[in-house]
């Protein structure tokens, strides 16, 4: 799989992105090419680094359809967007919004913000209690409330009721919701 | 039990900045959870247990869920189509932050700001998926096979 490798793999429905990337990673690492360039469904990649950023996409992609050329108005590239996250190919989306300025549109710079990667950050501390008495309290007592949305804090039931968002709203207002663990019921 | 590390050389580094015990094959509803993880959902106080599902495209949270959170949630891109084990739903992409919380002594809870499909006909657990997800953060299960404590790490990428 040197040169210009054409994935044939691309157009299975049943490969991720995920799986897909690492085939590329092992071609990529022995691929001597100048350009680093590959096609899938007609259209041609060149990559300037590594293409593990730049995943395979599962999508097929007619050649007429180069990116920049006939995606000038939103509607067109939304569509294409939308496409793409519902077949899963989420990375070529990314890729595919990477090309396209902000500000075309306010539903296109939603999808960048939705589409964009997870970021994380650590708190200052832990705020999870041991959940055992929980756990404990659920295997005693469940199947008096099968069916309910049941609240709970170190073992004591807070309070139960069939909606969650009125459990949620009677704790708030008894200022009990702190801390408070929301378990559905098995039902029968 | 205490934090996992890598090493090289010498050195070695936190992989994991906090862990909680999990809960395997906890019925919800309908549904059974093989690994239930706790996690806080947005600014919401309460806590809930979700699906910790590496084979899930998307998170994904309910209609009453969304309620809760109000306008939290944001603006919605327009709804799309998914695939479910529970077949085929509409939904829209939001981005929330997710909080996966530490016990006590066990380090810290991490907080992701990711993306997840919020859908009214979904009637399934909160579910964490890989895309918008776990796609940046580190995660490793230990199934408490000698000390018969289920302990779930996890920890931020990023430093």
């Amino acid at each position: 799989m040197k040169g210009s490798p054409n994935y044939g793999y691309a157009d299975s429905p049943y490969w991720n992105d995920r799986m897909a990337i690492r085939v590329v990673i092992d071609d990529w690492e022995n691929d001597e090419s100048p350009n680093k360039r590959f096609d899938c469904a007609g259209e041609s990649y060149t990559f300037d680094q590594s293409p593990w950023s730049y995943p395979v996409p599962k999508y097929p992609i007619k050649a007429s359809s180069s990116i920049g050329t006939n995606f000038r108005d939103g509607v067109h590239i939304e569509k294409r967007i939308k496409k793409l996250v519902e077949s899963g190919g989420i990375s070529e989306a990314r890729r595919f919004l990477s090309f396209i300025q902000c500000g075309v549109s306010e539903r296109i710079d939603h999808w960048r913000r939705v589409l964009a990667k997870p970021r994380s950050r650590s708190e200052k501390m832990a705020t999870g209690a041991n959940f055992e008495k929980d756990a404990s309290w659920l295997v005693k007592n469940s199947f008096k409330y099968k069916d309910q949305w049941v609240a709970l804090n170190q073992g004591l039931l807070l309070g139960s009721h069939k909606s969650r968002v009125e459990l949620h709203r009677r704790l708030k207002k008894a200022g009990k919701l702190r801390g408070a663990m929301f378990f559905k019921v098995e039902q029968e | 039990m205490g934090h996992l590390f890598t090493r090289f050389h010498k050195n070695c580094k936190n992989w994991s900045s906090g862990f909680a015990s999990f809960l395997t094959s906890h019925k919800q509803g309908f549904h059974r959870l093989s690994v239930a993880i706790r996690c806080r959902i947005g600014s919401m106080e309460e806590i809930d247990l979700a699906l910790l599902d590496t084979g899930a495209e998307w998170s994904v949270i309910d209609g009453e869920t969304a309620e809760i959170l109000g306008d939290e949630i944001g603006p919605s891109s327009g709804e799309i189509n998914i695939d479910t084990r529970l077949g085929k739903l509409r939904g829209a992409l939001h981005r929330v932050d997710i909080t996966l919380l530490a016990e006590e002594g066990c380090g810290r809870d991490l907080t992701v700001n990711g993306t997840v499909i919020v859908s009214k006909e979904w009637d399934g657990p909160i579910v964490l998926g890989y895309r918008g997800f776990m796609e940046r953060i580190r995660i490793a299960l230990d199934p408490g096979f000698l000390d018969d404590r289920q302990v779930f790490y996890f920890g931020p990428v990023d430093p």
